[in-house]
């Protein structure tokens, strides 16, 4: 199988001294949904910003579909979606404006402008909002949800090489998660877009994921495919493997 | 009580607001020197300090001599360089060395009237002193002659600046011309500084900046982008203002009619271009520091500082600008220089607008490798840490 993301030992120590990973080492592969679970502060979202670019590893490296994010971010981020942990959105634009935006810029750096129009279109049903939502309306007026989704949507429908979703769930109601859910399982498999997304739900990590990483403190603790950590910790579910682990290593977080 | 202690914590936690504080008094303090310098060009002036004054005797009768010479050893007896010669060709004196030169024509006997022409040899690094002396030294004789009931005496005052000769009036004229394209020129950098801060400080407001910097766009693209964007509502507040002048100036615009008279397509061109420049050098200093702030409100008190700076120039002009390329090539200089250019020619602000532009891609060459470091996602973090060590260690 093709390797999409390749992370080597990745230290990061951020300006005030505080050390956020420490060392850690993952392949997630084409095709995969890989998701990333820890407490807070565990350096989920710091490893996600240093995959897509943002942040500079302190050691350590990251090759995403054979680039070298470090030295090459600009070729690097044509291949990757980021939609990071707190949703934002312009709030002078529609949502449609925004898409167009994102789409076009996503799209025009790789030379596929000719897509723009078909994706942007495409986008906008993903979203599931309304037309008179994503054209009448602008994004200062969106819920949490709905701003998410816009968000979410995009980041597939450009169909990147890799798209990084930082707690994609979070705050959403039980149906909008529902559907995100299943619009990152069904949707980017279908398409072959690789996915990485972090959360705090154990329940949807485990109807989602292909393989699971549990970091904390830093550290990669466990990796697996969900079905193989409930079962190496003879667990119940991927919740409880999870209580196990921390339970088993000490619950504190060693910072 | 509380809630007053839980807003003043709100407010004195956020850096850019303490920086709105310590900012006014670091402005004018920083504009001290100039005031002093103002206040004793002003004192050397009215002493008459360090000033060769030629009494020039052009057909005068021979009482009027008389008056005359003993008017000067008064002056000089006063401490006054005073020398009196027989001379109507006042340009040659001042070329000779005298800084003032006083050519009487006339009687100055009792009933008869006389014409005074002052001619002072001006420095744009002494201009305090050579716009003060004109009234200082006619209003000297003018009170000698009063003193001594004499004639009716009608004066005239020029200024000899740089080769060429001006009316007083000129002078302050054009020199009101220069002050207004000076600082009208805030109207377009305090919008354009705002608005490109804003513009950042939007971005992290609406917790978009992660998003926008991990698109493959080129951060070039993004600092030019939003500087554009910047400078042309910069533009249109500046227009409306105009408009707005215009019409409080009333029908025939003022303002228009003499800039006209001293500047033409060519100074008006070099202006257009020295504004430009200056506003595009402060759009990405004030994006720069705007990369610090978490609000918009925050990144547009700071971007302040990227525009204070060129209150400086009309100060310096004020006080005395010294004439030199070194000067004009700094930032914030342009406009000045341009504004100058009828009576230095067109030669410094050519290059001071030049220096200026690159100034301005300096500035973007800053603003954009600071938008390729991390610190563009952690600015406003480093900042607070920084602050909070600097407590710490106080
Ligand atoms: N800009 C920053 N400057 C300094 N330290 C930071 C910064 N951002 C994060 N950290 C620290 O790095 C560590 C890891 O944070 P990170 O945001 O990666 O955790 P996370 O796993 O995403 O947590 P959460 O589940 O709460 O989102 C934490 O200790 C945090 O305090
Ligand atoms: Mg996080």
């Amino acid at each position: 199988m093709d390797v999409i993301v390749s992370v080597k030992e990745l230290v990061k120590t951020y300006p005030g001294g505080t050390v956020a990973l420490r060392g850690v080492s993952l392949k997630v592969y084409r095709g995969e949904v890989y998701g990333l679970v820890g407490p807070n502060g565990a350096g989920k979202t710091t490893a996600f910003r240093i995959i897509a670019t943002l942040l500079k590893p302190t050691r350590g490296s990251v090759v995403v579909d054979g680039v070298d994010v470090v030295s090459d971010p600009l070729e690097a981020r044509k291949r990757i979606a980021y939609v990071p942990e707190e949703v934002g959105g312009y709030r002078r634009l529609t949502g449609l404006e925004y898409i167009r935006f994102i789409v076009s810029s996503f799209l025009s750096a790789s030379g596929r402008e000719e897509l723009v129009d078909s994706v942007v279109e495409e986008a906008a049903e993903l979203t599931g909002l309304s037309m008179s939502v994503l054209s009448g309306k602008r994004m200062g007026e969106y819920s949490k949800g709905m701003k998410r989704r816009v968000q979410v949507a995009w980041a597939l429908a450009v169909k990147p090489r890799l798209a990084i979703l930082d707690e994609p769930t979070t705050g959403l109601d039980v149906e909008a998660s529902y559907e995100l859910r299943e619009l990152i399982r069904d949707y980017a498999r279908s398409r072959g877009v690789t996915v990485m997304l972090s959360s705090h739900n154990m329940f949807e990590v485990e109807t989602v994921c292909d393989r699971v990483g549990l970091i904390r403190g830093g550290v990669l603790m466990e990796e697996g495919r969900p079905a193989e950590i409930v079962e190496r910790f003879n667990a119940r579910s991927l919740e409880d493997a999870y209580m196990r682990i921390l339970a088993s290593r000490g619950r504190s977080s060693p910072q | 009580m509380r809630l007053l202690g839980k807003e003043l914590r709100t407010l004195f936690r956020e850096p850019m607001v303490v920086l709105t504080i310590i900012m006014p008094f670091i402005v004018y303090s920083s504009m001290a020197p100039f005031y002093g310098s103002l206040a004793e060009q002003t004192r050397e002036a009215q002493r008459l300090e360090g000033v060769n004054v030629a009494l020039s005797l052009c057909r005068v009768d021979d009482a009027t001599r008389l008056l005359v010479s003993a008017m000067g050893s008064h002056l000089a007896s006063g401490g006054v360089n005073v020398t009196i010669v027989d001379s109507c060709s006042a340009l040659e004196l001042l070329r000779k060395g005298y800084n003032v030169v006083l050519v009487l024509n006339g009687s100055l006997m009792p009933g008869r009237s006389a014409s005074m022409a002052v001619y002072v040899k001006g420095s744009l690094g002494r201009f305090a002193k050579t716009l003060a002396l004109p009234s200082v030294v006619s209003g000297h004789f003018s009170r000698l002659i009063a003193e001594r009931q004499g004639a009716r005496v009608n004066t005239t005052s020029y200024i000899y600046l740089n080769g060429r000769l001006y009316s007083f009036p000129e002078l302050n004229s054009l020199f009101g011309s220069v002050m207004m394209l000076s600082y009208s020129s805030f109207f377009i950098l305090f919008p354009a500084a705002s608005m490109g801060a804003a513009l950042i400080g939007a971005e992290r407001e609406e917790r978009m900046f992660e998003v926008l910097l991990s698109l493959p766009i080129r951060r070039r693209s993004i600092a030019f982008s939003k500087a554009a964007a910047a400078v042309i509502v910069a533009l249109l507040t500046t227009a409306s203002a105009m408009a707005g002048i215009y019409v409080v100036t009333g029908h025939a615009g003022i303002m228009e009619l003499k800039l006209s008279r001293y500047y033409g397509p060519g100074e008006l061109g070099l202006y257009a271009a020295a504004l430009v420049s200056e506003a595009l050098f402060v759009v990405m200093l004030a994006m720069t520091v705007g990369l610090f702030a978490t609000t918009i409100r925050g990144a547009q008190s700071a971007a302040v500082i990227a525009v204070l700076p060129a209150i400086i120039p009309p100060m310096s002009l004020m006080a005395g600008l010294p004439l030199s390329y070194k000067t004009a090539l700094l930032p914030y200089m342009a406009i000045l220089y341009t504004g100058l250019s009828p009576i230095i020619g067109r030669g410094y602000a050519a290059a001071s607008t030049a220096a200026q532009f690159i100034e301005a891609l300096a500035a973007a060459a800053l603003f954009i490798k600071v938008l390729e470091s991390e610190t563009a996602v952690t600015g406003p973090e480093t900042l607070r840490r920084l602050l909070a060590r600097l407590r710490r260690r106080r």
